[in-house]
């Protein structure tokens, strides 16, 4: 994990929120400012730009493609050709000293040649939140194709 | 004769709804009530969820599914967490634990008898043995093959 890290962005999806550093997040997006996809089992929403089109994917709780329609943002993460992204019901800025992050290894085979989607989690009382990995979430999305 | 232990082992003997497990209570680090288990995403049927322990994050898994039964054991009230210590090779903070059924019971090994082969062994790789504690049929777990599927890569 990084050591630098001042501050997370807390992505909520249904009732289940991740925890993403915020050096990670290109840039967060509102719906408004998005087209609509086509295909929204997928890809939720594009953002035009002069450069191409960035995919925005619907994920469900357990992080699998899944249509959606109570979503306000979309983050994206750096890659290449294009930047990819997520749409979320909730993004909160929270600092770093206003969380407890361990180091978290998830059981299981790993889901992306990168990596696990995890790296860290936020244990709150009985709650535990787990820490997206950039790269191995960035590869996640890239693997589910369609952008 | 029965070959006599230099010394005493205390041991578990942790239900499941398919066999008990023993365990050497020196590899375990608590019993629990079933706390909260988070959720995982896309993980593997065999992990029952998260749960909050000492402000870590600590893998709870079904043995019953690890061995290949298909349905997730039903958690009720008399169930307990065994939470184990991190497998070898593994960091300081990766505990894990295992659901059993009911209240492990402690069992002290004092010869090898006591450790007779079970008629009706169980086959799997995560298993070492089937041994019988008094009538009863246990298995000890082979702990590097547990942490193989847990942790593949690592």
């Amino acid at each position: 994990m990084e050591q630098n890290i001042r501050q997370y962005l807390r992505l909520t999806i249904d009732d289940t929120a991740f925890l993403l550093p915020s050096t990670a997040s290109l840039a967060i997006e509102k719906r408004e400012g998005l087209s609509s996809s086509s295909d929204s089992t997928l890809i939720a929403a594009w953002r035009e730009t002069s450069s191409g089109r960035w995919a925005a994917y619907s994920l469900d709780a357990q992080l699998r493609p899944a249509p959606r329609d109570a979503w306000s943002r979309a983050v994206y993460l750096s890659a290449t050709p294009n930047p990819i992204g997520l749409v979320t019901d909730e993004v909160q800025l929270i600092p770093t000293d206003k969380l407890q992050i361990v180091p978290f290894h998830p059981p299981g085979p790993l889901p992306t040649s990168i990596g696990p989607l995890f790296n860290g989690a936020h244990v709150d009382k009985d709650k535990v939140l787990l820490v997206l990995e950039p790269n191995a979430f960035t590869s996640y999305l890239i693997g589910l194709g369609g952008a | 004769m029965a070959e006599t232990l230099a010394h005493s082992m205390h041991a578990l003997v942790i239900p499941t709804t398919r066999v008990p497990l023993l365990v050497p209570s020196a590899i375990t680090a608590e019993i629990m009530s079933v706390p909260k288990l988070n959720p995982q995403p896309l993980s593997e049927s065999w992990l029952l969820g998260l749960a909050a322990w000492r402000s870590r994050a600590v893998p709870v898994v079904s043995f019953e599914n690890l061995l290949g039964d298909t349905n997730q054991p039903m958690v009720h009230g008399r169930c307990k967490v065994v939470v184990f210590q991190p497998l070898g090779g593994m960091s300081e903070w990766d505990f894990f634990a295992i659901l059993a059924s009911a209240d492990p019971q402690p069992y002290t090994v004092n010869s090898a008898t006591d450790l007779a082969a079970s008629a009706t062994p169980v086959s799997s790789p995560l298993v070492s043995a089937t041994v019988t504690v008094g009538r009863t049929a246990v298995v000890i777990p082979n702990m590097d093959e547990i942490k193989r599927v847990l942790y593949p890569s690592r």
